[in-house]
């Protein structure tokens, strides 16, 4: 999630039809510069090199969201009904159905964070086996991890409980961008 | 006799092993290899909407491809769009949404419509946001 404004100018974006390391392209308005999704910035045009300002937010179910803010609104689009979106796979960590599905898979999806220019990436089979909330260091600061497996999401919290800007990914999405990422396991219990 | 059996089955065997072997390939092995690797969910192929124009950039033109300077079309999303409060909202309980917490207000955008557009454009009280998904 991007604020859409270049210091104080706002931009609005359109959908490019091009991808930079698989991932989605855009393209504002007013300068017709291209910016990267997941690099957090305009790769090409007259705002080459200039960040997108990073709004934390989080993907989770609907009942989760409106669990956690009651006085939510809702984003419609007129006329258009769209596809809802699941995961097919509500236990992460176990094997997905074999029967071919338009839904997502939990298996091999995780959260990531870069905090304090430390990159890492908690994969939701793992957070499984953890204990949740989870406190650490991360670039020198306190994150703490929270993870719901029935509203199949993963958050980062900083120590005054401020959502931090993460985003669920596929382990090897997260990897093509951040390819020096620390891979966060549960500690074994040894029996 | 039984030879010529043998070699019949055997043949019969090998046809049957190697058209099994063709249409795994092309149902599973194939879109595998072609799909590349998305670091959110796979994208949705939309109808391009009215309002179109091109840019030229250095991009890939397809997942997996490789870098080449290209004119790539740029489709129109929305902007500024209406909201509806929690309860005159017609979602599914375990449906996806991208929620956001601005100036105190909540807001969430179903990613079935975030599907439809990868980008959108939005304001939250003063704040004017792009979810992408």
């Amino acid at each position: 999630m991007y604020a859409r404004r270049v210091g104080e100018q706002e931009v609005t974006f359109d959908f490019a039809e091009g991808l930079l390391q698989n991932n989605l392209l855009f393209v504002d308005r007013e300068t017709s510069s291209i910016w990267s999704q997941l690099h957090g910035q305009a790769v090409s045009g007259p705002l080459e090199g200039t960040p997108l300002q990073v709004v934390a937010s989080m993907q989770t179910t609907w009942k989760f969201w409106r669990q956690l803010h009651p006085d939510t609104r809702v984003v419609t689009v007129e006329g258009e009904e769209g596809r809802p979106y699941f995961y097919r796979n509500r236990t992460p960590g176990t094997r997905p159905p074999k029967k071919r599905s338009t839904t997502h898979d939990t298996s091999v999806l995780g959260l990531g964070l870069v905090v304090g220019g430390h990159a890492i990436y908690f994969p939701f089979r793992e957070l499984e086996r953890a204990t949740t909330p989870l406190t650490l260091k991360l670039g020198g600061e306190q994150v703490t991890i929270h993870y719901r497996q029935s509203a199949l999401t993963a958050w980062a919290e900083d120590a005054e409980g401020n959502l931090l800007p993460g985003v669920l990914a596929y382990e090897q999405g997260w990897r093509d961008f951040n390819p020096g990422s620390e891979t966060y396991r549960a500690a074994t219990v040894s029996r | 006799m039984q030879n010529q059996t043998q070699s019949r089955f055997s043949l019969y065997a090998f046809l049957a092993v190697a058209v099994l072997a063709v249409a795994a390939i092309s149902t599973w092995v194939l879109p595998r290899l072609l799909t590349g690797k998305q670091g959110a969910a796979p994208t949705e192929e939309s109808a391009a909407p009215a309002g179109t124009r091109t840019v030229k950039g250095r991009v890939q033109t397809r997942p997996g491809g490789p870098l080449e300077e290209a004119e790539i079309n740029v489709h129109e999303v929305p902007v500024d769009l209406p909201s509806v409060g929690a309860a005159e909202a017609s979602l599914e309980e375990y449906e996806l949404v991208l929620g956001v917490v601005v100036e105190g207000q909540a807001m969430a955008y179903p990613i079935r419509y975030l599907a439809l557009h990868e980008v959108v454009n939005n304001r939250v009280g003063e704040t004017p946001l792009a979810p992408t998904w």
